[in-house]
């Protein structure tokens, strides 16, 4: 599982694991409103990468579940 | 589990968001499905049709799960009431880092982005 700083090189590397294998590729969020954070998580239960944010635009999200109407 | 329609998924959201403020977390997650089993997804294949894909959403608080399927003609829509929400209710995150990403995403931004904002009855 890899830890990524970075939100392009986040949807990149999420976008390659979906392509790869869309039908066990997933993307998880968890958010704590107490300790006021964000974590993004996609995997595909081989390898992932997951990012924590702490402030971040929620807009950026819109962009990310469009990979999941994708067909292979 | 309970799988639930759109709109109630998303009301239980909502309230799931407000429950959870002090000492829980909230899961989401969203994965791609054709919602059919290995066998019937290669009967189809092999009678020549396409699969119909949707996207099952679930989402948790610890205690309770729910569940909702999405299909490219809902998605726009649910895109729009689901970015409604976080943005309502993520309110512990930053605000520096806000504005900072803020700037970034006016010059990223997608030509249908700027979507209408609905709120979900």
């Amino acid at each position: 599982m890899v830890y990524i700083e970075s939100w392009d090189e986040f949807v990149d590397r999420s976008v390659q694991l979906f392509r790869a294998d869309p039908d066990s590729t997933r993307y998880v969020m968890k958010y704590r409103h107490c300790d006021g954070k964000l974590v993004l998580k996609v995997t595909d239960n081989r390898e992932g990468e997951f990012l924590v944010v702490t402030g971040m635009l929620v807009e950026f999200r819109s962009k990310h579940p469009h990979l999941k109407t994708l067909k292979a | 589990m309970v799988l639930l329609q759109l709109d109630p998924f998303l009301n239980e959201l909502t309230s799931m968001f407000e429950h959870s403020t002090t000492k829980r977390s909230v899961w989401v997650t969203l994965k791609r499905s054709s919602l059919k089993s290995k066998v019937q997804r290669n009967k189809i294949t092999t009678a020549g049709e396409g699969i119909d894909y949707r996207c099952l959403i679930r989402a948790t608080d610890g205690k309770k799960t729910i569940s909702a399927s999405v299909g490219p003609k809902d998605h726009q829509r649910f895109q729009a009431s689901y970015a409604t929400i976080l943005k309502a209710h993520m309110t512990a995150l930053k605000k520096r880092g806000r504005k900072d990403k803020k700037k970034a995403a006016e010059g990223v931004k997608k030509p249908d982005d700027p979507k209408k904002i609905k709120t979900s009855v």
